[in-house]
């Protein structure tokens, strides 16, 4: 079974988003001397980022095994659907 | 107190766990319930990740870069969001190939090239090995320095110590003994090592726990969190540096280290070996996305608040960063925690040991020295039998040989650099595998001569600026070759390749030999033709996905039960099938649906049915085509092509042979037709001839026998009767003559008086001749219609005079007797005369057209009741016409009068018809 569409598109959303909190722009906001409750903000920043990630890919994972109990579900049901155009036809 | 020999002991006894772990593990295993069969040992396996390097490494770094350190942990976190498209279908493909190393799955991409296996092998093995000397490095520092304890000394140079004095030795000792009782315990076409995944899972959650406590003592312990830590740091100038990026490296470093560290985490054989090779099942992935990236962030978290409290502890350098996890606790006097700190670093080290020398002894024997040894023809390997034994000794050997390089390797050189700096070049060269794996897998053009090319150019691309800067720092290369390049030329200098400044080492180095192996394997890939072997393999792997949709293994819900049997059936026949598998149905015990997903059992025991019927190779041909999996040897598959095609060739022969023969045996049979008819036709004549012969003989003989026998008969009888006599012998002579004429014809014994001329006088010579037919006032009427001049023929005159005149009296004989006539016509046609003669009289059938030029077919006759003629006259006709080289034909219709024609070519010279 390949991967769901839907699926795989939000893992690539997801690592665009990976690529985009650790890479300069982001990080330009962040890398300064300043700190928050005595944590500098670029540490604090860093490790929230990545623990939000984490987070986001755990929530990806999830969705995609929810989504194959859905389809597989409608797979299932599907069968006899399709069974009574069938019977009608003959008829 | 820590003496040497509570340390020492401790260890040991750790040592031991861990073999107990890994022997249960793999008697579990034996038994059929694996625990390993989980996403979470799973994830803990690949967590074989964080090395010493990790445990004591990061610190160190974080030291003297701050976050610098973070990048190798980032990396494989965006890399895992990508697993589920990359190492999935890694894994897939390296399952369905049966594939058990990185250099393994290489060489099979590149239509299992031995060359390419041998060469990536070799890459390995050098790029690892410092990276195994590391380790071994860590270990010997820890326990150096824990057996000081309480006081903090830094090892001397290991040089210095004798080698039997050096735990590095031992620890190395140990590592082989495990790495050989565990990962060479048998051969397996798996090669899955579940006793050694379960020591390494049981290992990652120490080296967790033991950093995580370490963490929690010096954060909570021995300051006041977080932000007392930082807030501390801040006010030295030189520690506040490190809180931005600038203390980090800068972006550039901090980019590439996270680009080598997403490929590291896939590339490096360790990797490779516990995420693809040992992995039970696929789904395990889903868990694991986000486990192990959980796992990286745990470990690191107190990674910044160790390194500062460290810097803090211990201002003016005097102790090592990379040795605070452990330094730090003895410095508090924390005897237990600094023992787990020891526990935990040897289980990080350990743990990369034993897996990363398993891979690289696995590829050591399969890629290099087997093919190697089976090429020798000399040793007849491929000969014997069973080689597992041959195979496990290679790689036992192999284990020990990495070990003792890697001993050796730090003795020699370890000191001169700090931990992470060895690992990140063990990392350049792993990600050295990447364009061709990852090429390999979504680009079916990538060609064996661009992935060879590749590899090459960014392998020698990888020694020149890192592994012989490595040297010379060691001093083993003059440091002059550092400073001002090879032979003073500065545009070669390694770390500043043709000029380029301004990148760490690491980042030039990567951005050197991705150039040169991405570039050389995309150009040489686009310039080379695939081999037959290559292209299947590349879309095997590419399109892995495709191939087996529907099932998640080999032989799952790949193909039905009932496919299986159709299968069967095609072959050994319904009935035979049905026998079959109603037989093993009862053995099996349960009932099999025709509808279900096949088990091996039954896919196996339908192609043994069907190895019966078709023999086994060409069985195995067949039940793969249905199980949608592929064939394992290629070769053996072109093999079997090849005998086919040859097999086709030789049918088609037989079959143009066999039609060949049909057609001779054809002719042959027409030609025997043609002949019995012949001896038919030559029967019939002579009975003809005899009984024509007879007819008028009869007549004459009993006139005579009358005459003689009545002398007294009146005169005017005995006249009538030899008038009778004298027609029926004129008649006679006639039909002899005839008889004469056809076969002398025939035999071509004629003589011809070939003349050129007008056939117009020909014509008029034979409506002379025949006049008679035609008296003034009679019941018949000729007519002759001919145009004054007509185009010369070639004819013997008399010979068509004849075929006239018998023409001529065969019309006059047939036509109406009332009221009789007869048309003569000639004319010109395009190079040829044409003549008809034409009667009103009673006609002929069409379907005897033919007939009325066969010898004595007389067809008025049998209407007449009465013969006239010899049934000669139109045969001879047609001979004579024949011999002008012309044609005769009859047009009727019964009832319509018939016309007699013929044609004859019309001459230019003498020579036209001569024969």
């Amino acid at each position: 079974m390949s991967l769901p569409r839907i699926a795989s598109e939000r893992f690539v959303a997801l690592f665009i988003l990976g690529v985009l909190l650790f890479t300069p722009p982001f990080l330009f906001i962040f890398d300064n001397s300043a700190t928050v409750i005595g944590i500098p903000v670029l540490y604090l920043y860093l490790f929230i980022a990545w623990a939000v990630l984490i987070g986001l890919m755990a929530l990806a994972i999830e969705k995609m095994e929810d989504d194959e109990h859905v389809t597989s579900a409608k797979v299932a049901a599907g069968k006899p659907d399709k069974m009574v155009p069938e019977a009608n036809g003959k008829d | 107190m820590l003496q040497g020999y509570t340390v020492g002991a401790v260890a040991v006894l750790y040592l031991c766990v861990l073999f107990a772990i890994a022997y249960w593990g793999d008697k579990r295993a034996d038994e059929n319930r694996s625990v390993i069969a989980n996403p979470y040992i799973y994830t803990l396996s690949i967590a074989v990740y964080c090395t010493s390097w990790t445990f004591y490494g990061s610190v160190g770094r974080a030291a003297s870069s701050g976050i610098g350190f973070l990048p190798i942990y980032i990396g494989p976190t965006l890399a895992f969001i990508l697993a589920w498209f990359v190492i999935r279908k890694i894994i897939r493909i390296s399952k369905i190939n049966r594939i058990t190393s990185i250099a393994d799955f290489i060489a099979s991409r590149y239509g299992k090239s031995s060359y390419l296996g041998g060469l990536v092998t070799i890459i390995a093995v050098i790029g690892i090995m410092p990276y195994i000397s590391l380790q071994l490095k860590a270990v010997s520092t820890s326990f150096t320095l824990l057996v000081q304890y309480p006081d903090i000394i830094m090892p001397k140079n290991l040089g210095s110590i004798s080698i039997f004095a050096d735990t590095a030795f031992y620890v190395a000792l140990f590592m082989a003994a495990f790495a050989i009782l565990f990962g060479t315990r048998h051969i397996d076409a798996s090669e899955h090592h579940e006793g050694m995944v379960v020591a390494i899972a049981f290992e990652s959650v120490v080296k967790l726990l033991a950093f995580l406590a370490v963490g929690i003592f010096v954060t909570y312990g021995v300051y006041d969190g977080f932000g007392d830590i930082f807030s501390r740091a801040q006010n030295s100038p030189d520690l506040a540096r490190l809180f931005e990026m600038e203390g980090a490296g800068g972006y550039g470093s901090w980019a590439s280290l996270t680009i080598l560290s997403m490929a590291a985490i896939i590339f490096l054989p360790r990797q490779f070996q516990v995420t693809v090779v040992e992995n039970v099942d696929e789904s395990h992935l889903k868990k694991a996305v986000w486990l192990f990236p959980l796992y990286l962030l745990l470990i690191n978290i107190f990674v910044l608040p160790i390194a500062f409290g460290g810097l803090l502890h211990f201002p003016g350098g005097g102790v090592d960063a990379d040795t605070f996890v452990l330094t730090l606790p003895m410095a508090k006097e924390q005897e237990a925690l600094a023992l787990l700190a020891f526990i935990g670093g040897l289980s990080a080290a350990t743990g990369m040991i034993i897996v990363a020398t398993i891979a690289l002894s696995t590829m050591v024997s399969n890629d290099l020295v087997m093919p190697v040894l089976l090429r020798v023809a000399r040793l007849h390997l491929s000969e014997r039998a069973d080689l597992t034994g041959l195979i496990i000794s290679i790689r036992r050997v192999t284990i020990g040989l990495l070990l003792l390089l890697g001993y050796v390797y730090v003795r020699l050189i370890g000191d001169s650099y700090a931990l992470v700096s060895i690992g990140l070049v063990s990392f350049t060269a792993a990600a050295q595998f990447a364009p061709p794996i990852i090429g390999g897998i979504f680009w079916r053009g990538a060609s064996r001569a661009g992935a060879f090319a590749g590899l090459g150019g960014g392998f020698l691309c990888w020694v020149y600026t890192l592994l012989l800067p490595s040297f010379a720092r060691s001093g083993w290369l003059s440091e002059s070759f550092l400073a001002n390049g090879p032979f003073g030329i500065a545009m070669l200098k390694p770390y500043a390749l043709f000029g380029l400044q301004g990148l760490d080492p690491i980042s030039h180095a990567l951005f050197w030999t991705m150039v040169v192996n991405v570039g050389l394997y995309l150009c040489v890939s686009l310039l080379t033709a695939q081999s037959i072997v290559e292209r299947s393999q590349a879309v095997q792997f590419v399109d892995v996905f495709k191939k087996t949709t529907g099932g998640r293994g080999f032989w799952q819900g790949n193909v039905t039960i009932g496919e299986i049997k159709n299968l069967v059936g095609r072959f050994i026949g319904e009935s035979r099938m049905v026998v079959a598998f109603d037989r093993f149905e009862q053995s099996l015990e349960w009932k099999l649906e025709d509808s279900n997903p096949a088990d091996a059992d039954t896919v196996s025991f339908g192609e043994r049915q069907l190895a019966g019927a078709i023999g086994a190779a060409s069985a195995r041909i067949m039940v793969a085509s249905v199980v949608r999996a592929e064939l394992h040897d290629i070769d053996e598959m072109m093999q079997i092509v090849d005998d086919a095609s040859q097999l086709i060739e030789y049918s088609r022969q037989l079959e143009e042979k066999s039609d060949q023969l049909e057609s001779a045996s054809k002719d042959l049979k027409a030609a025997n037709a043609r002949l019995q008819e012949l001896d038919k036709l030559k029967d019939s004549f002579v009975s003809t001839v005899s009984h024509e012969l007879r007819t008028p003989l009869t007549s004459i003989r009993s006139f005579s026998e009358i005459i003689y026998d009545s002398p007294d008969m009146p005169a005017k009888q005995r006249e009538e009767f030899i008038g009778i006599i004298v027609k029926e012998s004129e008649r006679l002579t006639r039909l002899i003559d005839d008889v004469l004429d056809i076969t002398t014809m025939e035999s071509g014994n004629l003589e011809w008086q070939m003349k050129i001329l007008d056939p117009k006088d020909v014509i008029e010579e034979a409506i002379a001749a025949t006049a008679g037919l035609f008296p003034q006032g009679g019941d018949i009427v000729l007519q002759s219609d001919l145009p004054d001049s007509l185009p010369a023929v070639y004819v013997d005159a008399d010979r068509l005079t004849q075929v006239l005149i018998n023409l001529i009296s065969n019309a006059a004989k047939f036509c109406d007797p009332e009221d009789g006539a007869v048309w003569i016509t000639a004319q010109a046609e395009e190079g040829s005369l044409k003549v008809s003669v034409r009667d009103n009289g009673i006609g002929i059938d069409p379907g005897d057209h033919e007939k009325v030029f066969e010898r004595f077919q007389q067809v008025g006759n049998q209407m007449s009741g009465k013969p006239r003629g010899s049934g000669l006259g139109l045969p001879i006709c047609t001979e004579i016409i024949n011999q002008f080289g012309g044609e005769i034909w009859v047009e009727s219709q019964l009832k319509q009068g018939a016309t007699f024609s013929f044609r004859i070519p019309a001459t230019s010279g003498p020579g036209a018809t001569k024969d």
